[in-house]
């Protein structure tokens, strides 16, 4: 199988579909900061 | 605790954003070295213009469709935790356009698509439900490159059984139980029954059940059933765009040239890795050739 993945640069691939632009908001436990902060 | 309402206050701490959907599975391929191209609709907005910069460079965007009044569809994911602990998701607020999508546009991604499978060895539709993909569509691809024996593949949430004649599709076991109204969990019988079900309905070459820490059970006709076990650890991290994943590695290994079961064993590979990662992630093309060293 190690074999196949050499052929992966040489090999064409199309995909149609929907493009989703998935955003991640990143944010922390309030108590957290205070905790840290005290 | 807020004084407004019985909720929790968050305080902010840094935004990203990563190409979903069709724009997973095709960052996948990227990340694994093959070539890719991208057929879609894209806005003329904010967000069309943040999830295009954030697409792999390896991804070809001449198939990429601007229609004016097109809004791109954003999932917002709000993740929350500790400082130095793992973030965990609160609330999805999905942002999806507010009109269906249209004639002209449909028209203008076949025509991309038509110019995009020239000279493919292998399409991926990935159909997640706004329209934009359908079976016709899937049929006028799949019988422009039929000639040439290029593996059509299809990765539909809700219209699995609506895809026929194809080369192979890959649901969970979820997906299968919703297109049949069985219930699996661990009872063989049940899972053939519905694998060889799909097969007959879809009349695919092959039928890949991806069954979480159950693994994958490969169907095609004539052939007895392969059931490949979980790869890795069942230490799940985040199986968020895990599919894209196996279904990206699944296409590029069939691209490659690959046999069904080989391209499910190496696409079992990938998934397994994936889900160790937190959020939509992807897998290079050495971190596969790495674990199946390790095996």
């Amino acid at each position: 199988m190690i074999e196949i993945t050499r052929k992966f640069s040489g090999a064409r691939v199309v995909v149609i579909g929907d493009l989703i632009a998935d955003e991640y908001v990143y944010a922390a436990w309030l108590a957290c900061r205070e905790r840290l902060r005290s | 605790m807020s004084r407004e309402a019985p909720v929790l206050i968050l305080e902010y701490d840094s935004t990203e954003m990563v190409p979903g959907g069709a724009g997973n599975a095709a960052s996948n391929v990227a990340a694994l070295g093959g070539q890719v191209r991208l057929v879609s609709l894209v806005g003329r907005d904010e967000a069309g213009r943040r999830v295009q910069r954030v697409l792999p460079a390896r991804v070809d965007r001449r198939g990429l469709v601007r229609p004016a009044g097109f809004r791109t569809p954003v999932k917002t994911r709000i993740l929350a935790g500790g400082i130095h602990s793992a973030k965990q998701q609160v609330v999805r607020i999905d942002r999806m356009s507010p009109r269906a999508v249209t004639d002209a546009e449909r028209v203008a991604i076949a025509r991309a698509a038509h110019a995009a499978v020239r000279d493919a060895d292998a399409v991926l539709i990935s159909d997640y439900g706004s329209g934009l993909v359908t079976p016709a569509l899937a049929k006028d691809v799949a019988d422009r490159v039929r000639r040439r024996g290029v593996p059509v593949l299809v990765d539909s949430r809700y219209a699995l059984t609506r895809y026929r004649g194809l080369t192979a599709c890959a649901p969970n076991e979820s997906e299968v139980e919703q297109a049949l109204g069985v219930r699996i969990d661990d009872h063989l019988p049940v899972l053939e029954r519905a694998g060889r079900r799909i097969l007959q309905r879809t009349r695919m070459q092959a039928v890949i059940v991806t069954r979480g820490s159950r693994g994958m059970a490969v169907f095609e006709p004539g052939r007895k059933t392969v059931h490949i076990p979980i790869f890795g650890s069942d230490q799940i991290a985040d199986v968020t765009g895990a599919g894209d994943t196996v279904m990206a590695t699944l296409t590029l290994a069939l691209a490659a040239g690959a046999s069904v079961e080989d391209a499910a064993r190496l696409a079992n590979v990938a998934g397994g890795l994936v889900v160790m990662k937190r959020g939509t992630a992807t897998i290079r093309a050495a971190e596969l050739v790495r674990a199946l060293r390790s095996v």
